[in-house]
């Protein structure tokens, strides 16, 4: 039987702004993934780039204070799960997010001393996700990573209503 | 920072004995490797099988070390988990580092 979990539409999670909570966000993300039917590894990649988003969000947006929140926002809908990563903090430069960075992650040169040590985030959620956009607000910022999964296309008939599973 | 190390000869084995390698822990795990290097010059193996997850200031940190290694010294990880390797070869890094699967392997590399 595949798992394709259903009855439930949104899940919020909230941490404080410090490094050392990040890792429940990401297990969550992993969590539902498989829950939803994808790979261990793809549970894995999905949990990297939720880790991302929130440490962009504690290093950039709040500078690192730990007094604010971030908010995990998982929403599923036919075929795709939606990571919202929401902070309060000082907008990024949304051109600069939203940028294309494939093709970062390329080795450039043959000197270790010259690939970058940092980086990377974005262009790993480039990588794994199917798409992703940042938003600005004047309350709250948005980082949203969509991740698309065929076994969720499932019509409704064919999962059982009382477990959400595949029939 | 949680570390285990083994002179195998006159280089190092250090292994990682967290199952995290994120941002909340890259700066103190370039710190403590740096101490182990800081005795004089010696190849390493980073032993990463306990490591269930990494993340780009991980990766960071790790290429960090690498940067760093004394001259004719080397730097081999072994023993990544899935979740791991699928990280290294995401970025291209698997590329950049000699990666084996065992200790042994490792150990064996750097004796040639």
């Amino acid at each position: 039987m595949t798992p394709v979990p259903t009855p439930w539409k949104r899940l919020a999670f909230e941490i404080e702004s410090r490094l050392e909570a990040v890792p429940l966000l990401g297990q969550v993300a992993c969590l539902l993934c498989t829950t939803a039917g994808f790979t261990p590894i793809e549970g894995s990649q999905v949990e990297v780039c939720v880790v991302e988003a929130v440490n962009n969000a504690i290093q950039h947006a709040y500078q690192g204070d730990s007094e604010h929140s971030v908010e995990l926002e998982v929403t599923l809908l036919p075929g795709q799960l939606i990571f919202d990563v929401w902070d309060s903090g000082t907008p990024a430069d949304a051109a600069r997010m939203n940028a294309d960075h494939r093709g970062a992650l390329e080795i450039q040169s043959d000197c270790v001393n010259d690939i970058p040590e940092g980086g990377r985030g974005l262009p790993i959620i480039q990588e794994v996700m199917d798409s992703f956009e940042y938003t600005p607000g004047t309350e709250r910022n948005r980082f949203r990573m969509i991740k698309r999964h065929p076994l969720l296309l499932l019509p409704a008939q064919e999962l059982n209503p009382q477990t959400g599973l595949a029939l | 920072m949680k570390l285990a190390q083994r002179k195998v000869g006159s280089n190092i084995v250090l292994e990682v004995l967290e199952n995290r390698l994120g941002a909340d822990k890259a700066v103190a795990f370039k710190d403590a490797v740096g101490r182990h290097l800081a005795a004089g010059p010696v190849s390493l193996v980073l032993d990463l099988s306990k490591v269930e997850f990494i993340d780009s200031s991980g990766l960071g940190a790790i290429l960090s070390i690498l940067k760093r290694m004394p001259k004719g010294c080397e730097l081999i990880l072994c023993g990544t988990t899935d979740p791991v390797t699928s990280m290294f070869k995401l970025t291209r890094l698997d590329r950049v580092f000699t990666m084996k699967k065992t200790v042994d392997e490792a150990v064996s590399a750097l004796s040639l």
